[in-house]
């Protein structure tokens, strides 16, 4: 990993008052601002990051190795005016001038969400300024894309000439997570995708699948995840609705249809542990709603559980086997018990990620995602289910046994 | 500042021009410290270090670097060694694309572009030399130890691109001093009596 100080250049332009980034494109520019400086800290110890406004230009932090800072400056920032992106560029080359160690690249990544008034001469002026003084920038494009599309693209390819693949620029239309969109751009993947190798918490990328290794697999994993905390959210209703006793289980049914090995033994073991904060409301299973309960429970799960979830993680099919034989209208009783048995087994899953709170924050917060992919969910779980049908087989008599020493417990 | 010709022909000041004997005095390439060199404004990544050539291999054309955006080129170099710099050859490209000026700097190290706008230590103005037989003295005083040296193209005769085939350093060189700890007790086992007046002087204070 290579010494480098990194400027970056935050747009807090009135532009970022738009919704299109979920909740608005100042948050999302700001989760991935945090994603990107967290990278590069992690890159090599050395490693400097500076932050900097691009509308009223201003340095919020001089490069630094500490993250903390750069977040808490983050925070502070504000939407207001229009960004003059030639100044910011300046002023970012200005500050890695001054860096302490000269042994560092230089590079500069700006994020563009408004659109920017500049000459393209201009821009090609700057952009060979900067190449001369061996400075790499990168540019993520959100927001006014298409406005800014040839000029920032000619601002590039002029960065990086003939040859050369220092600078990138990656464009991110509207959608959830615009720091997603990141986690696979050269940005952070690297020129050859190397990747980071211990990005994310925990082991390696979500869920302990590297994308770019088994892309499928880590798409099936996360949707299952999503599927699964939607299906406990489902579960939670309907204990809550239990002693009214109508539409628990058509309603169970309905969020469950066939979910694969999930990654997400940990939240349904956790959470039905905590089932005793009933989770109000019967309403419909819609993900933005949920969301919010979801979190709530997710930060009381987080600062009780941490012994617990622990040991209740890796169970790859349990949930798949309790999931399936839902469809057919289980007791509600008999899945809490069975889900906490998993606590009880110790089956090792995908990983041990799953016990580290932190990373259920960051996977909770990816969950706007779930509704469009509802039907991706499924196919993407059909074919995860031909490979678990194994595990199903020897976990359902399994199941079935406790299920028989519970029913005489009681 | 320059003698033309090789081979039996000397000048006032009386250098060498026998080919062999200037091999051996422009051989200050070995004192260069390659990993570090740094070439702003070099097309082609790394391609400025391929310049700095045995003498023998001078006249090679398959290595050279040229320059990018436009005609500077600034070369940071830093030595191995003290070097006690005599003189520099230059082997630049064909026509419009040699150098017509070269400025020195010494012991700035990571110079830029805009730090080279200050006045240098030495300026020259360089003829077309295709050959490397033109050798420009350096005064002698002023690079008499130099650790690290910048080199500045900052223009050429006429052409967009600057093209350079081969940068040889004529001089001595001198195992560079190295301010370290020069005074120091080594002890296998500490003795009391060694140190008995810095002891007593210490001051304890509770952790908890």
């Amino acid at each position: 990993m290579p010494l480098e100080s990194t400027v970056i250049c935050v747009d807090n332009s009135e532009y970022m008052r738009n919704g299109d980034y979920i909740p608005n494109r100042l948050q999302a520019q700001q989760d991935a601002v945090n994603t990107v400086c967290r990278y590069k800290l992690l890159a090599n110890p050395e490693n400097n990051v500076g932050l900097l406004t691009l509308a009223n230009t201003e340095v919020l932090a001089t490069l630094t190795t500490d993250g903390g800072k750069i977040l808490t400056s983050l925070h502070k920032v504000q939407p207001s005016g229009y960004i003059n992106l030639l100044t910011g560029i300046r002023i970012a080359h200005l500050a890695l001038k001054h860096r302490q160690s000269k042994n560092h690249k230089m590079r500069i990544v700006v994020f563009v969400g408004s659109p920017i008034s500049v000459e393209e001469k201009e821009v090609i002026k700057i952009a060979k300024r900067l190449k001369k003084e061996n400075v790499n920038v990168d540019i993520i494009n959100f927001g006014e894309t298409d406005q800014n599309q040839t000029l920032l693209e000619a601002f590039v390819n002029t960065m990086n000439g003939r040859e050369g693949t220092g600078s990138h620029l990656v464009t991110v239309p509207p959608s959830p997570r615009l720091s997603d969109a990141l986690l696979s751009s050269p940005i952070i993947q690297g020129e050859d995708g190397s990747g980071p190798t211990n990005f994310g918490s925990g082991n390696g990328f979500e869920f302990g699948v590297d994308p770019n290794e088994d892309p499928e697999l880590a798409l099936a994993l996360r949707v299952s995840m999503e599927e699964q905390r939607q299906r406990q959210q489902e579960e939670e209703r309907r204990t809550a609705q239990e002693s009214a006793g109508t539409e628990g289980t058509p309603a169970a049914a309905t969020a469950t249809t066939g979910t694969a090995a999930t990654a997400d033994s940990n939240t349904t073991a956790a959470k039905t542990a905590s089932a005793s904060s009933p989770m109000a409301t019967g309403e419909s299973t819609e993900a933005g709603v949920s969301e919010e309960e979801m979190l709530q429970q997710a930060l009381a799960m987080s600062l009780e559980s941490g012994g617990v979830s622990g040991t209740a993680a890796k169970e790859p099919a349990n949930p798949i086997s309790s999931g399936e034989s839902k469809d057919e209208a289980m007791d509600v009783d008999k899945e809490e018990e069975n889900v906490k048995d998993k606590e009880e087994k110790a089956e090792p899953d995908f990983s041990q990620v799953m016990s580290d709170p932190a990373f259920l924050q960051d996977v909770l917060q990816s969950l706007p995602g779930v509704d469009p992919q509802s039907k991706v969910v499924r196919q993407a779980v059909g074919s995860l289910t031909g490979q678990d049908k194994e595990k199903d087989k020897t976990t359902k008599t399994d199941k079935k046994k406790k299920e028989d020493k519970n029913d005489d417990k009681k | 500042m320059s003698c033309g010709g090789h081979g039996g022909h000397s000048c006032d000041g009386g250098h060498e021009h026998d080919p062999a004997e200037l091999g051996i005095s422009y051989s200050l390439y070995k004192k260069i410290d390659l990993t570090n060199v740094e070439c702003l404004n070099e097309a082609v990544e790394n391609s400025g270090k391929d310049v700095f050539k045995p003498w023998e291999e001078r006249l090679s054309t398959e290595k050279f670097v040229e320059s990018d955006v436009d005609e500077e080129l600034l070369y940071n170099i830093p030595f191995t060694d003290q070097i006690k710099l005599k003189g520099i050859i230059v082997i630049g490209g064909e026509n419009g694309h040699h150098p017509n000026k070269m400025r020195l700097f010494k012991n700035r190290a990571h110079m830029t572009f805009d730090e080279v706008r200050d006045k240098a230590d030495q300026e020259f103005e360089l003829q077309p030399d295709s050959s490397g037989t033109l050798e420009y003295n350096t005064k002698i005083v002023t690079f008499s130890s130099v650790t690290h040296l910048t080199i500045h193209f900052p223009s050429n005769f006429g052409d967009e691109v600057t093209k350079v085939y081969y940068i040889g350093f004529k001089g001595e060189h001198t195992k560079a001093h190295r301010h370290g700890v020069t005074l120091c007790n080594y002890e296998t086992t500490p003795q009391f009596s060694d140190h008995k007046d810095k002891v007593l002087d210490s001051v304890g204070r509770p952790v908890m």
